[in-house]
């Protein structure tokens, strides 16, 4: 008779999100609550093997012998990133029977949850995970399908791209001002995606000899140090996405982007009717040969001052057949992208079959490789055994700062919004801004503002209108005419209470509690009398003018988005009490 | 030949009258439509022509205030050199004027103001004014 213990090991069970990587189960199963329940079942299960394979090196829970069997002292229903917490585990082995092993760990198992429990209160109910090969472990019924509930809002599933932005086999975006109108697409984010499936045209011009480097592997190398003038590995790195920014560091690229900015991946799906042609396009670049050569530039050595020569890399396309390595999805840095294994699409069977990279190697200049390709590959897309999807590309700020664009005046609107009466508030708000933005480039681009929406990559909720070099329509009269160098910063947040605009907020802060928005437009402006000439401060009268027409067109396009979303205006704040769930994608 | 009170008087009109108008023009009607250039360089393009333009008034009103009795002596000076230069003047101005009002602020009107004001108080620093000294400084008999 053996057995082992591990105690108290508070061993977090990863993050759902991140450690789904074993679903093929759920496959059979079209419930979605039947299927997120198997899912889970086979997480438990499948994490109690590795911390077994971790304890016995070179052995498995299933050569342990034939009567066996695990417990596990489980917490269920946390939250969706934490659907349940393993607390400490224990499994018996060579037994007269798996019941008899089962007895055994179940009862060392509420033997050490009482002592634990009074040591550091946690709360957790042992369970039987496995008896013998048998799967027992057993979720709750009652919390799942708030699970899967939850799971969609925080993790959505990708949206599909219309029929309409596809011509010729490829994606076209309409410009902003056209019928962007997309089924959970918004008109002002659509705009800054950028896919890279279709920016690869010099991958057939490359005059590159014929070398076909490999794919970097999806599991970094091991780290390796060897004795004295053995080879010796870096060390290990996992595989992310990202264009080449700064490798080796040091080394500036065409893609460094400035100090706080990165690169943020969406998959978006192709209509089924696409989803063959769009396959054979990327079947037919896969495998290709380098291409796309650039240089990377190294920065000053602080030490030596020296700069050495120039270094360059290519590109290269490549697939990688996630079917044979889905446990390896869990490492991949996908910054942004949800694979549907981290969405509630994993619920219908829906799993990841093959990706298609754009893989990045250092060469010379004469397209010899120089040595591993890099750690960093861009996406193209994604085939699911239900699904094609294509990566878009996008460029973000970790941090902003309210209210720092350098704006010669500001104008606050505290509470633009009121959205305490929706049910769903993180919704509500999202929809409420979204809306509220649209209208925002709506008003503003109507006289006498006449603005256009600047392209320049900006911090999520935070855009910029301008009008450049233009007759200024605002300061029209008998003085002038007056020509316009003006920016409209808007940035907008949701909260619970003021916080103010002179102050670093991070991006991604959403406050669950917000039941308000704020907004805030930083104005930049120059006023020349000649188009050409100079465009000196303005005068206060000037400012004044723009100030009046800033306020105006933020209370209109408050107005209107509140009458979009059924609200009613009180006191210039527009109350949202609810928004459609139809709509909240929209 | 053209008689000196004529000399007198057409020079002495112009220069009130082009003083007067392009003053009072400057000042009104910068940053408007009607000049359409920025306080700056309208204000430069007073300080050039102003005082070059007070100037020859100042010496025209002080023959004026004490003239000699014997004022009506010919004068022996080609009449295109005695008109030409302030018609001249005038004319750039003019064409300058409507120039930039058409313009609308597109070019850079200030500049081009500035410039064309330039060149005419040169202009006529090289021509009119050695006529009006000759023609207002006769001595007195």
């Amino acid at each position: 008779m053996n057995t082992l213990r591990y105690g108290l090991s508070n061993f977090l069970l990863t993050l759902i999100a991140c450690g789904l990587a074993h679903v093929n189960t759920a496959a059979a199963d079209d419930l979605p609550e039947a299927g997120f329940r198997s899912m889970l079942v086979d997480q438990v299960t499948s994490q109690f093997k590795n911390s077994v394979s971790e304890d016995q090196p070179g052995r498995t829970y299933d050569s342990l012998g034939d009567f066996k069997a695990g417990a596990a002292c489980l917490r269920w229903g946390g939250t969706v990133r934490e659907p349940y917490f393993m607390y400490s585990y224990w499994y018996y082995w060579d037994y007269k029977s798996p019941e008899a092993a089962a007895k055994a760990a179940l009862d060392r198992c509420e033997q050490e949850r009482n002592e634990s429990e009074r040591a550091t209160r946690s709360k957790c109910n042992c369970e039987l995970v496995l008896e013998g090969s048998e799967k027992k472990v057993s979720p709750p019924r009652k919390p799942i399908p708030e699970l899967i509930s939850d799971l969609d809002k925080q993790e959505p599933r990708p949206k599909m791209l219309c029929s309409a932005w596809i011509k010729d086999n490829k994606i076209s975006i309409p410009p902003f001002g056209k019928d962007l109108t997309c089924p959970g697409y918004y008109d002002n984010e659509v705009l800054r995606y950028d896919f890279l499936l279709e920016r690869l045209d010099d991958i057939a011009n490359t005059d590159a000899p014929e070398i076909y480097p490999s794919a970097p592997s999806l599991r970094g190398p091991r780290e390796y140090r060897g004795k004295d003038r053995a080879p010796q590995l870096y060390s290990a790195s996992e595989l992310r996405f990202s264009p080449p920014t700064n490798i080796p560091v040091k080394y500036a690229t065409p893609y460094t982007l400035p100090e706080g900015w990165g690169y943020e991946y969406k998959l978006h799906q192709i209509p089924t009717q696409f989803s063959a042609q769009f396959l054979d396009r990327l079947n037919t670049i896969n495998e290709s040969k380098l291409f796309g050569r650039f240089p990377a530039r190294q920065l000053l050595d602080d030490r030596t001052g020296a700069i050495s020569p120039e270094l360059y890399f290519a590109k290269y396309v490549r697939s990688y057949d996630l079917e044979a390595n889905a446990d390896v999805l869990r490492d991949l840095n996908t910054r942004g992208a949800a694979f549907p294994e981290y969405t509630a699409a994993v619920a219908q069977g829906e799993h990841s079959v093959r990706l298609w990279v754009v893989a990045t190697i250092p060469i010379e200049k004469n397209w010899i490789p120089l040595g591993a390709p890099l750690r960093t590959v861009e996406p193209l897309a994604l085939q699911t055994n239900k699904a094609l999807y294509i990566f878009s590309t996008d460029v973000t700020s970790f941090f902003r700062y309210r209210g720092s664009a350098g704006g010669n005046a500001l104008s606050e609107y505290q509470s633009a919004f009121d959205v305490s009466g929706c049910s769903d508030q993180k919704g509500c708000v999202e929809k409420t801004m979204s809306t509220f933005k649209n209208e925002l480039i709506r008003k503003f681009g109507e006289p006498p503002t006449s603005a256009n929406l600047s392209k320049l990559p900006s911090p999520p909720n935070q855009f910029r209108l301008q009008r450049l070099y233009e007759k200024s329509n605002v300061l029209d009269g008998f003085r002038g005419p007056w020509y316009e160098i003006t920016t409209y910063t808007i940035s907008m947040w949701g909260g619970s209470q003021w916080d103010g605009v002179r102050q670093e907020v991070a991006d991604t802060e959403q406050k669950p509690d917000a039941t308000k928005i704020f907004v805030y437009v930083d104005l930049g402006l120059q006023i020349g009398i000649g188009q050409q000439g100079k465009y000196p401060e303005p005068s206060a009268d000037q400012y004044q003018m723009y100030n009046k027409v800033v306020g105006n067109k933020v209370q209109e396009a408050v107005n209107s988005t509140t009458a979009l979303l059924g609200g009613t205006v009180i006191g210039g704040v527009g109350i949202i009490a609810k928004t459609n769930s139809s709509e909240s994608n929209k | 030949m053209t008689n000196a009170d004529q000399i007198r008087n057409w020079l002495g009109i112009f220069f009130l009258g082009t003083t007067a108008v392009l003053g009072t023009y400057i000042i009104l009607f910068q940053q408007t439509s009607l000049l359409p250039i920025s306080s700056e360089d309208a204000t430069s393009s007073f300080k050039i022509i102003i005082p070059t333009f007070i100037a020859q008034l100042t010496i025209v009103f002080k023959w004026i205030a004490n003239p000699p009795k014997n004022s009506m002596a010919e004068i022996r000076m080609p009449k295109w050199a005695v008109m030409g230069p302030p018609i001249i003047v005038v004319g750039i101005l003019i064409v300058t004027l409507a120039y930039i009002i058409v313009d609308q602020g597109r070019s850079n009107g200030g500049e081009i103001f500035k410039n064309v004001v330039t060149f005419c108080v040169s202009l006529l620093s090289a021509t009119s004014i050695f006529i009006v000294t000759a023609v207002f400084s006769l001595p007195a008999d």
